[in-house]
């Protein structure tokens, strides 16, 4: 009997967590439906007229199109130069153990602690013809993405065991060979995990673009909530519904993938 | 085959390149700057020494204030999200638990939504009047509970520690999740079979366990507390007064009044504090493992 | 699968769209105009403008817009850098838009424009620097106001207070009734100090050529008693109650549900701010009423003249193009249509035009002597960080006396003017 009030508490404990949690992202989602009026106090109250509308508002006013387009090629181009960049990087840095490698492995993963010095980066990048470019933006949001990949793609691979890289040397393969045949298909799992974490981060950014990238032709979807916020008046249901569009491709890549997230985590942490 | 044939050191050069240009080289030019007078009102730059360094140290209350706060936040947001990671870590872990991932993908929801957004929303939430949080509070005759959560100088700092939390922890507990799952069972069974209780279990299996994974997350949480901005801004902007002003949001108020130096200044000092406070815990876990 | 089928469909769906969006507006010559959320006017009359430019000319005008509280920083970055639109949207209040974008280095003069010597002189004046001007501007002068709701009053038989006494009694009247006296904002940042600021006649009439003086650092803030006064009744009354128990989480925005149903008696608002309310209030028809700041005694309208201006980029690849936008917003026939279509403004800075101030209105500041406000009219103050604002809001808190908040703005200013390299201060 005891075991069993126990295990009740219990689930009633992990369900207030949870409901602690989820309730900002449902007062969220009600919001986004209601008109203008209603939705200027947040809270549980069921919308009297479900706007549909506000979405389609939404879409229009915030030229959500265009930064759907743009965060999405943000996001994508980035964490893919990303992976081209860490992956082999880190197999060589977790292959070759001498001191050399040693320092530069914590150069390299520094950056996790690092602060980026915004105002110094401004003049290297105009210096590098970076500014205001989307290539320069792609290749900003891969280095900020670095550091931490490094550290989880090497704690990965101290899991795939050297054997493997010698049996192929023995059987003639080059090291691009090694690496694209055998060593990639086994690192899967961790580029997913780096994948959708970076994704994740890239378009939930906004500094960065506002920052280093001109024209509203290349806005990314997170600052579209700016067009609902005026002076005058703040369109509560309208930022609601906004917040609700961006945030939806990244929830379902989320829900979708999440167990590849603890996988990648997995690794990275435990054998650090 | 020679080692450096198989394993070419090209692969790592894209990698090293890209982190130089964009992270280190301003990092080493900040801090360059940092001993001269570069503001947006003059093209010509001047070696002033430590003229900044002395100012940030010496300035009266102000940027000591700052730096007080700082490790303020770190500190207790550290310690909450660590605690809370873990125990919601320990929780969805446990066998008596139902839809224990359910559970796991609602903790780390929060990381799906941007800063901007979170702060915009727990605004309306902590709004003394009409937020949220405190009718709440009032329909559960708790209105003695409801304060001005971001507009009074007791609750500011630990309301944004607590809407911090409330996105990072999920983040924590993951990474605890990987850990704990790494424990072999046997462990736990030979612990029962000993007598051992839940609390007994937890002291001397799991946590010690941990302590890898425990180095991960108090190294990114700590390293996240000193640098933090973002929340800050969005929430109180450093506000009521500079009740909550950190070193990040006192360095964007520098870049905003256009003294780029004292900006850097802040910047330099955060970065080798930040550094040397990882480093420092890295080797003082790998110890302590070591000693296991 | 098939959901994940369905998504990468859609996906790609939005992604060619976005890339069609885009693709066919690249066709005629478009002028980039950079500027902030809250400069644009919110009836859309200034896109109004644009799209009848560009059936007229074939420019297309491409209106990139920056959040409030960033767009002079992002100016400044892109400026440094060389990246700034090629018309840009500026903040400029008086003398701060050297700070702002140093036109002499930055901007197209404009002085040979057809309608440079229509623009009213104050105005022109601003936009002016090192004799050249800069930029074109349309809102008429700003002016702050008490809007009060005339019931609230009625009910209570209160009438609007002509100094500062007066004021703060009819507060302690409404305070114990229940009423919140006046609505703020303080996290806001900047709502809560504009009082002392725009008082700044009562500064004038004490000290002789004040605002001389304090530009060429021959005097400091703590040397004007009047300024501490205000500061001292500023904190009394934040630590009377009398702005409500919200004050410092409320959004300016919604000062007006708050005044519309009664539970806030006043709030201090800028000139066609009744207008605003109502539009989305219009049951409020004539019961609203207003009256001068009673701040320090104040018996002068601070005044404005230059809110923002339009300026021509340098490096602009279009520069003919841009002068030729000017021209034509600058026509009489579209300053009138600027000024019909615009809800929130009184008037255009064009003396052509006649101003639609309500009569009553314009009969009640007939009454006052105009004075510049502070912002206005001296150096290093009303940074765009707000950093004087945050320490009034210590103040309010009382984590700093009157005395020493006044000293830190003495010593924010100083530090300005040594930073700016100002000859007055580094000599």
């Amino acid at each position: 009997m005891k075991r069993k009030l126990q295990t009740i508490l219990q689930n009633l404990v992990a369900w207030i967590f949870s409901a602690i949690i989820v309730v900002p992202i449902i007062i969220i989602a009600l919001n986004s439906f209601k008109n203008v009026r209603e939705s200027n106090s947040m809270d549980f109250h069921l919308p009297s007229v479900w706007e549909f509308s506000n979405y389609l508002d939404v879409i229009k006013r915030g030229n959500l199109l265009i930064g759907f387009r743009n965060s999405f090629s943000y996001a994508l181009i980035s964490t893919l130069i990303l992976l081209a960049v860490t992956l082999p990087c880190a197999f060589v840095l977790q292959r070759r153990a001498s001191r050399l490698y040693r320092i530069l492995y914590y150069v390299l993963i520094i950056g996790i602690a690092l602060p980026l010095n915004n105002i110094a980066l401004m003049k290297v990048m105009v210096g590098l013809h970076l500014m205001n470019t989307r290539t320069g933006i792609y290749l900003l949001y891969a280095a900020i993405g670095l550091p931490l990949s490094v550290f989880i793609a090497h704690g990965f691979m101290s899991g795939i065991p050297r054997e493997l890289d010698e049996a192929a040397v023995i059987d003639g393969c080059s090291s691009g060979k090694l690496f694209l045949k055998v060593i990639l298909p086994l690192l899967k799992p961790v580029a997913s995990t780096l994948f959708i974490l970076n994704f994740l981060n890239t378009w939930n950014d906004f500094t960065m673009a506002i920052y280093f990238l001109n024209g509203s032709d290349k806005m990314p979807v997170t600052l579209s909530v700016y067009n609902f916020f005026g002076q005058y008046q703040k369109s509560w249901n309208l930022v609601c519904a906004d917040i609700m569009l961006t945030a939806l491709p990244v929830l379902l890549v989320y829900l979708f993938a999440q167990k590849y997230i603890i996988q990648g985590l997995t690794s990275g942490a435990v054998k650090g | 085959m020679k080692r450096s044939k198989i394993y070419p050191g090209y692969f790592i050069l894209p990698a090293l390149l890209l982190i130089t240009a964009l992270y280190l080289l301003p990092s080493f030019l900040g801090i360059a700057y940092s001993f001269t007078d570069w503001s947006r009102y003059s093209s010509e730059l001047h070696f002033v020494g430590w003229k900044n360094y002395i100012k940030v140290f010496s300035g009266g209350e102000k940027y000591l204030g700052y730096i007080k706060n700082t490790i303020f936040f770190t500190l207790f947001s550290a310690i909450i999200k660590l605690a809370l990671g873990l125990a919601l870590a320990i929780l969805f872990t446990s066998s008596r638990i139902r839809l224990r991932n359910l559970h796991r993908t609602i903790a780390f929801a929060p990381q799906v939504f941007s800063v901007l957004i979170i702060g915009i929303t727990f605004k309306a939430m902590l709004h003394p009047s009409t937020g949220f949080i405190n009718t709440l509070l009032r329909n559960c005759h708790l209105s003695f509970l409801a304060h001005d959560w971001l507009g009074s100088i007791d609750t500011a700092f630990g309301s944004i520690i607590a809407v911090d939390a409330w996105r990072g922890a999920g983040y924590a507990m993951v990474i605890f999740i990987a850990g704990i799952q790494n424990i072999p069972l046997i462990y736990y069974e030979s612990a029962s079979i000993d007598g051992a209780g839940f609390w007994a279990k937890l002291l001397h299996i799991t946590i010690p366990s941990l302590l890898p994974t425990l180095t991960v997350n108090l190294v990114l949480s700590i390293t996240y507390g000193l640098r933090v901005f973002d929340i800050v801004y969005v929430l109180t902007n450093g506000g009521p007064g500079n009740a909550t002003d950190v070193i990040n949001t006192a360095t964007f108020m520098n870049f905003s009044k256009g003294n780029y130096a004292m900006g850097t200044t802040l910047s330099s000092i955060l970065a080798c504090v930040t550094v040397i406070i990882a480093l420092f815990i890295v080797r003082f876990m790998g110890k302590k493992e070591d000693n296991q | 699968m098939k959901f994940k089928k369905y998504t990468s469909v859609l996906l790609s769906l939005i992604f060619a769209a976005g890339m069609a969006q885009s693709a066919l507006a690249d066709d005629s010559i478009t002028l980039t105009l950079g500027c902030s959320q809250s400069q644009l006017p919110a009836s859309g009359i200034f896109e109004q403008l644009c799209e009848e430019y560009e059936e007229e000319s074939g420019v297309h005008i491409d209106i990139q817009v920056t959040p409030d509280d960033q767009w002079s920083d992002v100016l400044r970055t892109k400026l440094s850098v060389g990246e700034a639109p090629d018309i840009i949207w500026s903040d400029a209040d008086g003398l701060s838009i050297i700070d702002r974008i140093n036109p002499v280095e930055n901007c197209v003069p404009l002085d040979d424009a057809a309608w440079a010597d229509r623009l009213e002189e104050n105005v022109r004046n601003d936009l002016t620097v090192d004799g050249n001007l800069y930029g074109i501007s349309f809102k008429g002068p700003k002016f702050w106001l008490y809007y009060y709701n005339k019931d609230v009053f009625a009910q209570y038989n209160l009438t609007p207070p002509t100094n500062f006494e007066e004021f703060r009694a009819i507060c302690q009247t409404l305070y114990d009734n229940g009423v919140t006296p006046v609505y703020e904002a303080v996290q806001e940042g900047w709502h809560h100090g504009l009082m002392w600021y725009e008082v700044a006649g009562v500064y004038q009439k004490e000290v002789q050529d004040l605002y001389e003086k304090l530009n060429t650092n021959q005097i400091k803030v703590t040397d004007v008693k009047s300024m501490l006064t205000v500061l001292e009744q500023m904190q009394d009354f934040a630590q009377s109650g009398f702005y409500g128990p919200d004050y410092m989480s409320n959004s300016i925005t919604n000062d007006f549900g708050a005044i519309a149903d009664g539970s806030v008696a006043m709030t201090f608002e800028s000139n066609g701010w009744e207008q605003q309310l109502l539009d989305s209030y219009p049951e409020m028809e004539g019961k609203i009423g207003y009256f001068l700041l009673p701040w320090g005694d104040n018996d002068t309208l601070g005044i404005t003249p230059t809110q923002n201006g339009l300026f021509i980029n340098k490096n602009s690849e279009h520069i003919d193009e841009a002068k030729a936008f000017f021209d034509y917003l600058a026509s009489p026939e579209k300053l009138q249509e600027y000024l019909d279509g615009e809800t929130q403004i009184y008037s255009v800075c064009w003396p052509e035009i006649d101003s639609k101030y309500p009569e009553e209105l314009q009969d009640y500041i007939s009454n006052f002597d105009t004075s510049v406000v502070l912002q206005s009219g001296v150096k290093f103050v009303g940074g765009q960080c707000f950093e004087i604002e945050k320490l009034m809001a210590s103040m309010f808190l009382d984590q700093l006396t009157p005395e020493e908040c006044l000293q830190q703005i003495a010593d924010i200013m100083d530090e300005q003017g040594e930073l700016q390299q100002d000859p007055y201060w580094v000599g």
